[in-house]
């Protein structure tokens, strides 16, 4: 008797896990930062949405292009009209795989993510390191790394070359929730 | 008479580039670098049920970057990212959901909401994710009779 309760719960247990393995992340954030010494540009994109698969590891991200918010209207226009082309590449998208990812381990582990991510319709393989931080199953992922404006195909006008750096910090953070789907 | 109206000129001419300057500067003031949302501007309205149709094609039906208005039940509101945020759902069992990044100046309205309530919410629409998202909303105010 008592060992067709253990069993019962060892499956109950296990179908618990198999019912949460994935998470999201509705409102992640990721903002982009552009040093020169003509002038610095911020933005800020606070609804990028991604969802891990605790199981396998891996990590979808996607956000709109357009949802970026910057300090000034210009910055926005140029943004989203001439070098990033929004109506023609709306979104930006990830898919990787967290690097020997142990999702039971509660607290913080530094992983390497690898995977690709596609912008202005160039797909580029990349490795982000990363701060996972597991507060019992509530997840954190955090980091920050570099790109380079020519590698995904943006053309700056020479007029225009001086205002914005070749390479871009990107820093993102993302607060995932169990999904439900 | 010359001397007078060069006089006039060189004094009168600066003062005035500078009052439209300031009124210019004064008129591009925004939240942010995006359009502003305005409780009179007439808009396309739809329910959450609606909005997030997966078959509604917000490029062909000219919505995206275009302000809307969205009416649904709140799900949540949360203040993540230090900016205030009100979730809508549907009526229908769904893992989509509305996204609204609210004005800076709407914190008044938003404390005095419960999840739960039904209600309306303008704002830009940005464009679908596994949610939809639209940015710079408001709370439009029910119209009064005086």
């Amino acid at each position: 008797m008592n060992k067709s309760f253990l069993a019962l719960l060892l499956i109950l247990g296990f179908a618990i896990t198999q019912s949460s393995e994935k998470v999201i992340a509705r409102q992640g954030q990721v903002s982009f930062f552009s040093y020169t010494s003509v002038e610095n540009i911020k933005a800020e994109n606070n609804q990028v949405s991604s969802i891990i698969d605790l199981q396998e590891g891996t990590i979808a991200v996607d956000m709109l292009m357009n949802a970026f918010i910057f300090e000034k209207a210009l910055m926005r226009e140029h943004f989203n009209e001439s070098y990033i082309e929004s109506d023609i590449y709306p979104k930006a998208t990830f898919e990787g795989k967290i690097l020997n990812f142990e999702a039971n381990i509660q607290g913080t582990q530094i992983k390497i993510i690898k995977g690709v991510f596609k912008m202005h319709g160039v797909s580029k393989d990349i490795e982000i390191k990363t701060k996972i931080e597991n507060n019992n199953g509530n997840y954190i992922l955090s980091g920050v790394f570099e790109t380079f404006v020519e590698d995904y195909n943006i053309n700056i006008p020479p007029l225009l070359a001086g205002n914005i750096a070749k390479s871009i910090e990107v820093n993102f953070k993302f607060e995932y929730l169990p999904y439900e789907n | 008479m010359s001397m007078l109206l060069n006089t006039y000129i060189q004094l009168f001419i600066p003062k005035l580039l500078l009052i439209v300057l300031v009124f210019l500067g004064l008129n591009s003031c925004t939240e942010n670098s995006d359009k502003m949302v305005t409780e009179s501007l007439d808009v396309k309205q739809f329910h959450v049920d609606q909005i997030i149709e997966k078959d509604l094609n917000f490029n062909e039906d000219n919505l995206i970057e275009n302000v809307v208005l969205v009416e649904g039940i709140i799900q949540d509101i949360n203040s993540l990212n230090n900016r205030s945020t009100i979730i809508l759902k549907g009526k229908k069992e769904t893992d989509r959901l509305v996204i609204c990044d609210m004005q800076k100046n709407q914190k008044l309205a938003i404390n005095s909401l419960n999840l739960g309530d039904e209600i309306s919410i303008k704002g830009i629409l940005k464009g679908t994710l596994n949610d939809v998202i639209l940015l710079n909303c408001i709370i439009p105010q029910p119209k009064t009779n005086e």
